[in-house]
């Protein structure tokens, strides 16, 4: 009985979104972009890591053998791009359900409950949130060895203050609402109120902060590794890739640079959808 | 009779939508003459607001549009087709404006005096030199039209924002703005709505003796029709984009022609007496982008029979000069007596006399 | 929590408040501390089976005393007794037991009701938390409470956007009847609504009323709508009560100045009934202006600044008048009526 209505509802939302042009073409990308990252083992001309005689494949130009052109130790960047889609989008969409998790979770409690829990909480944020992400990035990953798994998890420790902030003053304002009283008067508990009430009405603008929040973390991880604190070769990720090449940017320009546009066209994908959603989930329009 | 100083036919005013397209204005036609008050009478949904923001263009197009074949004349002028910098001179010119919302009518972040001295300087022929004189001669006058509408202490209240008065207070620097460039029209979009019924009296009275002094003809839209009766010279009707009925004030009170005005009178709670039950006009009011075919009263109406499957014309409803209402109950009298109106629902909840569908 | 026999010893008194205030302290900006005082000293009382109204315009607390009543809010002072037993002692099973017989209908039918979840949803999560019918009596009982308000089975499935107005008023009151209550607080429950939609709310308020017993505190601003349904009305001013009695004797002889104003101010349509019985104030008292209520009165009879009464004088600015009973069941607060 519930789940025609709720069916009926997801396809408005799917509905407004469509007509969005541009984030269709995110979504689009997006899926591409899944699509090959879970097919990369299939798709791969070549094994990422496999090196040949290098004097003779190193630092080939894009061809017909090479789509992409081959990196100085001779591995074919097409393949390594591919492979690192894989660790880019896993990374991105952990570490942002990571941070969601933490934000939404402190910002409801602070929004819910007030008073001193609220500020200690909410101090505690604005105090995490003065440092520059990529310092804290950076001193948190040099504390351990650097893994794949340790970039995701700092990735989303680093990243929850700002939902936090958003999903607090939504709560405040979902708070005041009279189907909250209404909940009150009906002798619900508060844990009831803040699960059931309060929280399905403040996810609209964490879903659009978590699509466009992946964006950035792909970026953030591309820059730790970019600076060789994130994934370790020779694991392929865009953004080590981007590192290996930025000596040989004049001469051998594609391998930066096709890691650098795969990095380019994700974010943006994201950020298009998340725009797109913005609009489809609001609220507003659903009165 | 006073000339006509707006002339509206067949007004149609559509939005494009995400369920399709409202009709919120569906062929509207009436007058407004010369120092008269006309009231638009309708509940939600009607068309009334819409109607009123198409005279002066006020509607955003896209999604909103004023289809060919609309005409709003002004004195004769047409202003469907006016060129941008026209509309704004007749905006606030030749005819104002007032709102239901004065807080989000005035701009917070300037004084009530400033925004009536931008009113007057805009509008009237005011030296607008670079010299003191056109300012000092603008606040002057924004004073005396302050002290005008009632406001306490003008010259100190001059230098007030509007988060620092009451709704009513609020209210009357908005009629400040409006008729101190005296226009020829003023529409006052449920100008009252907000207020407390105390309030609401004092700012009647004003605009009626305001009107009277300056002869502005006045456009009420509203949905209380006890304000009706004590502002309006005639009233229209509106229900589901249309003008229903059109009559002078008494005459509509007195005898109501349209279905929809009986039941209408018939539901508002009497203050003299109280009764069993509230005469009620079931069902609700339809969408404007599914208006019923045939009369789009038909669904709720007590007396409708096979005749309502086409739409009536607005027509005569009888010898007083200036009513008309759109029904046929004008060529069948008769099924209005043998009928049981609006009349309380038998306490099963059926009601008898709901006429076929 | 007692039933019938407790509330009969108490007088046929459901719900009552005595000596209620709430005031808010807000500090300006620069530290200064102000205290408001929303409501001042209110007592009333709510019988079985009748409808008190609670009248005034905006910012006279009778929302707040609604609060109060509820228990969403604790008073400064004063106290609220269910059946005879006090609110602020209440225990954590009495006030569940409490927040069952007396429940609230809201203004505003777009923010009252959760758009996330659908009509159906709503109902049962309050037979549910109140364990008011197993679980595959759910359906049934969301049917009849559905029926009660005149929507039909099919309603349970959409979410609230997908109703008018009048509708979601209706689910509204459905909803606070799932809990089987004793007295709803009707919080300007047709303000928000159309005229003819109004009608029918208010006739299914009635008939709900008559079918199952129920009390209302029926909380407005517009004297007609009050008119046609309360048996008892009482006028707030600033926080306090300044005049209460049976609705026909408030209607046509109002006693306390303010109470006349209001009635003097509703806008009535043509033509005026023969026996016009509630009387119109005439030309000797033309509304006073707006802005005239100083802020803070603290002695004196706080209509003052707006009083026309003809015998009002210096009598009057010298102590706050008290609310007194001029008759069986009429109380003014006023020194010269």
């Amino acid at each position: 009985m519930l789940s025609r209505a709720r069916r009926e509802r997801g396809r408005e939302t799917w509905r407004r979104f469509r007509r969005h042009r541009q984030a269709i073409l995110g979504l689009a990308l997006i899926v591409l972009l899944t699509g090959t990252a879970l097919l990369a083992p299939a798709l791969a001309p070549y094994d990422p890591d496999a090196q040949t005689d290098i004097v003779a494949t190193r630092y080939q130009a894009p061809s017909v053998s090479h789509p992409m052109g081959t990196d100085r130790f001779g591995r074919d960047i097409f393949s390594r791009t591919l492979y690192g889609a894989r660790i880019s989008l896993s990374i991105g969409f952990l570490a942002i359900l990571i941070a969601i998790t933490l934000g939404t979770a402190i910002g409801a409690i602070a929004g819910f409950f007030g008073g001193r829990l609220d500020t200690v909480l909410m101090r505690g944020v604005d105090l995490l949130l003065s440092f520059p992400r990529l310092v804290l990035l950076v001193v948190l990953v040099a504390l351990f060895e650097p893994s794949i798994a340790l970039v995701t998890l700092v990735l989303g420790l680093t990243g929850w203050m700002g939902v936090s902030r958003i999903v607090r003053g939504q709560v405040l304002t979902v708070r005041e609402m009279e189907f909250v009283t209404a909940a009150r008067v009906l002798g619900f508990g508060r844990t009831r109120i803040l699960a059931r009430h309060v929280l399905p009405n403040v996810l609209t603008p964490v879903i659009v902060a978590a699509t466009l929040g992946i964006g950035n973390t792909i970026l953030a991880e591309a820059a730790l590794s970019f600076l060789g604190l994130g994934v370790q070769p020779p694991t392929a990720s865009w953004g080590n890739m981007v590192a290996s090449g930025r000596d040989a940017m004049l001469d051998a320009w594609w391998i930066t640079t096709f890691p650098g546009l795969a990095i380019v066209f994700t974010v943006m994908a994201f950020n298009l959808v998340g725009d797109g959603l913005r609009d489809a989930l609001d609220p507003r329009r659903v009165a | 009779m006073p000339s006509p100083l707006i002339q509206i036919r067949d007004l149609r005013t559509y939005f494009a939508t995400d369920r399709g397209e409202a009709r919120a204005v569906d062929g509207i036609s009436f007058e407004v003459r010369e120092g008269e008050t006309v009231a638009l009478v309708g509940e939600s949904g009607c068309g009334k607001s819409v109607t009123a923001l198409s005279i002066l263009r006020l509607l955003p197009e896209p999604p909103g549009r004023l289809l060919a074949g609309s005409s709003v004349r002004l004195r004769g002028e047409e202003l469907t087709s006016a060129a941008e910098s026209r509309l704004r001179e007749v905006r606030g010119g030749e005819i104002s404006m007032i709102f239901q919302e004065p807080m989000t009518s005035l701009n917070p972040v300037f004084t009530i005096g400033q925004q009536v001295s931008e009113a007057i300087r805009e509008h009237e022929a005011m030296s607008t030199g670079p010299g003191e004189r056109g300012g000092a001669a603008a606040r002057r006058a924004a004073i005396e039209w302050l002290d005008r509408v009632g406001i306490p202490d003008p010259e100190d209240r001059y230098g007030y924002y509007p988060h620092q008065l009451s709704g009513g207070m609020r209210q009357r620097v908005m009629i400040a703005m409006a008729l101190s460039t005296r226009p020829a029209l003023l529409i006052a979009d449920e100008p009252t709505t907000a207020l407390d019924v105390t309030v609401q009296r004092q700012i009647l009275e004003l605009l009626a003796s305001l009107q009277t002094e300056l002869g502005t003809a006045v456009l009420l839209i509203t949905h209380d029709l006890g304000i009706v009766a004590q502002v309006a010279d005639r009233v229209l009707v509106m229900y589901a984009g249309q003008i229903v009925e059109e009559a002078s004030v008494e005459a509509l009170f007195r005898a109501p022609q349209h279905p929809y005005t009986e039941g209408l009178l018939q539901a508002v709670p009497d203050l003299e007496e109280r009764r069993e039950r509230l005469a009620e006009i079931p069902g609700n009011v339809p969408r404007a982008t599914a208006w019923p075919t045939g009369c789009r009263f038909r669904p709720r109406c007590p007396y409708a029979w096979s005749r309502c499957r086409d739409v009536p014309d607005l027509g005569r409803s009888g010898p007083a000069e200036g009513s008309s209402v759109r029904c046929w109950l004008t060529d069948e009298p008769e099924r209005r007596r043998s009928g049981s109106g609006f009349g309380p629902r038998s306490p099963d909840g059926r009601r008898e006399g709901v006429g076929e569908s | 929590m007692g039933g019938r026999a407790a509330s009969e010893r108490n007088g046929g008194v459901l719900l009552e408040a005595e000596g209620l205030s709430r005031h808010y302290a807000s500090s300006g900006l620069w530290g200064a501390e102000r205290k408001t005082a929303a409501v001042q000293d209110v007592s009333l009382r709510i019988l079985r089976g009748e409808t008190l109204a609670l009248v005034g315009e905006s910012g006279c607390g009778k929302s707040t005393t609604a609060r109060l009543l509820l228990g969403l809010e604790p008073p400064t002072s004063g106290t609220v007794r269910y059946r005879g037993r006090d609110l602020g002692s209440m225990s954590r099973t009495d006030l569940l037991e409490f927040r069952r017989r007396v429940q609230l209908v809201f203004q505003d039918p777009f923010g009252s009701l959760n758009p996330r979840m659908t009509v159906g949803g709503m109902l049962g999560e309050v037979l549910s938390v109140h364990a008011l019918a197993a679980r595959e009596e759910r359906g049934k009982r969301i049917t009849e409470l559905l029926g009660l308000v005149g929507l039909g089975p099919e309603a349970a499935e959409r979410y609230p956007h997908e109703f008018s107005g009048g509708q979601r008023q209706r689910i509204g009151i459905a909803r606070a009847l799932a809990v089987e209550p004793d007295v709803i607080v009707a919080d300007e429950p047709v303000s928000a609504l159309d005229v003819s939609i109004q009608a029918q709310v208010l006739n299914l308020l009635g008939d709900l009323q008559k079918r199952l017993g129920l009390s209302y505190l029926f909380i407005a601003h517009d004297l007609a709508v009050v008119r046609q349904v309360a048996d008892r009305v009482a006028v707030m001013y600033m926080g306090r009560i300044v005049e209460a009695s049976d609705a026909a004797t408030l209607y046509h002889e109002p006693l306390h100045p303010y109470t006349r104003s209001l009635l003097a101010a509703v806008p009535r349509p043509w033509p005026p009934s023969e026996k016009r019985r509630v009387p119109r104030e005439g030309a000797d008292s033309p509304e006073p202006r707006e802005g005239a209520d100083p802020p803070d009165r603290s002695t004196g009879c706080p209509y003052l600044g707006r009083c026309r009464h003809p015998a009002r004088d210096e009598e009057c600015s010298l102590a706050l008048p008290l609310l007194e009973e001029r008759s069986p069941g009429r109380w003014v607060r006023c020194i010269k009526t």
